[in-house]
């Protein structure tokens, strides 16, 4: 009940906030559509198979949501003052923040329906749906949510780390492949990516899409993978946020 | 009964800088409203945040209800603790009055119906009522004031704390406040702390102050107490017409000019001094048109209060 509560107040608190900001978030499915074309035409429609790229492009939409709204929202609530009431609630302020990433990242992924049926009939790509994507996509929010809330516990104590948020996203639309593809990548680079949570959940989305079955060896590697990013995150979050408010 | 008790409680902000509060030890009575005092950056939001355990100490103790504070739970505790802090930054100004309340009072693990009843009520009482549905953004400096209080107030906590309340409210709301602060505390016992620079807030509500100095206690009692030791020899005059410094047989006050009268603050007078002043105005044919002793604000005091070296006296 109590859990149920918590949602159904961030729930309706994003859904005013939608409703009151909708400028915005018409401005961030166009800025999306822009950038997907863009990738798509500028490098890789002669190149590589789209559907590769489509995944590629919807992980980094996905990570990049998750953890900006995580780190962000720390900072943009110490700026509007409320961060010490949402400190002296019944819920934890880790799980306060995670509902609350969670909620948009389901708002941002029924626009991400929405541009995506927009890019199937405006761009020359195929896309396919398997159901085994979903399984690893969950998997890999659950890593994107430790990364994000390291971020946000450096944010409590250092208020300028939110700043630097972008440049992890961008950095994230290089390692997802987006733009380069994993095996055009130096073997070094290659070699560090492959137990980056985030591309190895890229990779595996890929293969499956591919018709390669994962073994549950692979799978279950990839779930440590992110039950650890997320273990540590959580860790840096709680040390973080109780040395200085 | 103890609601907190605080020993040699410390606080510093960083490993190697100084101490902000060095050693406090004093309790808090359930039921009670104990009123913070001190200068500006003295430790006072400081001293509540560490008693909402929204910081960490740097050293001593703080029980609550006889148990370590450090150790229970804190979704218990947020549950039977409120707080008003930093004035009218605690909501979000693109939600209503109404949907501020209802998503606060749901982080606060209240029931729907709970919530509309109570903040009805709360609603009604601080005149915000027919603004409810108007967005936070458009409410004035006072209205978020009185919207934070209401949140605050949801859900009947044990204990309130409340930093600058009454900042920015109009005197009828102030009033208002002041009365459901009372009633809280004396009808419910809820157990009040409560920080202000108007010392009329303090003086009407408080049962007790205690005023921070210098990382220190200078002086924790009665409220009337404290007045009466430190509020007595200030003293404000308003004469027609201009007045003639060598007129004014004191040496330390303030003379202002404010066209067709004159003001004069006599600082650190006593009784006889002020008769003395008094009567040799009038002996000049000076229309003395308005007299009192001031005693309302909390910096003259405070002001008094270091100068007389007083810092022993706690």
């Amino acid at each position: 009940m109590g859990m149920l509560k918590l949602l159904r107040a961030e729930l309706r608190k994003y859904l005013l906030e939608v409703k009151t900001y909708y400028p915005d978030q018409i401005v961030d499915m166009v800025v999306k559509y822009i950038l997907f074309a863009t990738f798509f035409y500028g490098f890789v429609y002669h190149a590589r198979n789209s559907t590769a790229y489509c995944i590629a492009y919807m992980y980094w939409i996905i990570a990049a949501c998750v953890i900006s709204e995580l780190s962000m929202s720390i900072s943009s609530e110490k700026q509007i003052g409320t961060i010490e009431q949402l400190i002296i609630k019944p819920y934890p302020l880790w799980l306060i923040l995670t509902v609350k990433t969670y909620i948009v990242l389901l708002v941002t992924t029924l626009k991400g329906v929405v541009l995506f049926g927009v890019i199937r009939i405006t761009l020359p790509i195929t896309l396919v749906f398997n159901i085994n994507l979903l399984w690893i996509l969950l998997v890999s929010v659950i890593g994107f949510t430790g990364i994000g809330l390291a971020l946000s516990g450096l944010t409590m104590k250092f208020a300028k780390t939110a700043s630097f948020e972008s440049i992890i996203s961008y950095a994230l639309l290089f390692f997802s492949g987006t733009i380069i593809p994993f095996d055009k990548m130096p073997v070094t680079v290659q070699r560090i990516l492959s137990v980056i949570p985030f591309t190895a959940g890229i990779d595996a989305s890929q293969k499956s899409l591919a018709g390669n079955s994962q073994t549950p060896y692979v799978l279950l590697w990839l779930l440590l993978m992110n039950l650890a990013c997320f273990v540590i995150g959580y860790l840096v979050f709680q040390v973080k946020s109780r040395m200085l408010v | 009964m103890n609601m907190y008790r605080v020993t040699e409680l410390r606080k510093s902000y960083g490993k190697k800088a100084d101490l902000v509060l060095k050693g406090l030890s004093f309790d808090v009575n359930r039921g009670e409203i104990l009123g913070i005092l001190g200068v500006n950056g003295v430790g006072k939001t400081t001293l509540i945040k560490l008693l909402l355990r929204a910081l960490e100490t740097s050293g001593g103790k703080i029980e609550f209800i006889g148990n370590d504070l450090s150790k229970i739970s804190l979704r218990k505790y947020y549950k039977e603790v409120s707080a008003v802090l930093e004035g009218n930054r605690n909501v979000y100004w693109y939600l209503t009055g109404f949907q501020n309340i209802e998503y606060f009072g749901r982080l606060k693990q209240l029931e729907d119906s709970e919530i509309v009843e109570k903040s009805e009520e709360l609603l009604k009482t601080f005149d915000l009522y027919d603004a409810r549905n108007q967005i936070a953004g458009d409410y004035s400096r006072g209205m978020l004031q009185k919207l934070s209080i209401i949140i605050a107030m949801l859900g009947d906590p044990e204990v309130l704390f409340l930093d600058e309340p009454t900042l920015g409210l109009d005197i009828i709301t102030k009033k208002a406040v002041m009365q459901s602060l009372k009633h809280l505390a004396k009808e419910e016992e809820t157990t009040i702390v409560i920080t202000s620079h108007q010392l009329d807030v303090i003086d009407a509500v408080a049962d007790r102050v205690l005023v921070l100095e210098n990382g220190g206690i200078a002086y924790i009692g009665r409220t009337s107490e404290f007045k009466q030791m430190y509020s007595e020899n200030k003293y404000q005059l308003t004469v027609n017409g201009t007045v003639n410094r060598e007129d004014i047989v004191f040496s330390d006050y303030i003379l202002e000019e404010k066209g067709a009268t004159t003001d004069i603050t006599l600082n650190g007078i006593s009784k006889r001094d002020v008769n003395l002043v008094l009567s040799h105005l009038l002996e000049r044919d000076y229309e003395i048109i308005a007299f009192s002793k001031d005693s309302n604000r909390l910096e003259d005091i405070m002001e008094m209060f270091i100068q007389r070296g007083r810092n022993g006296d706690a």
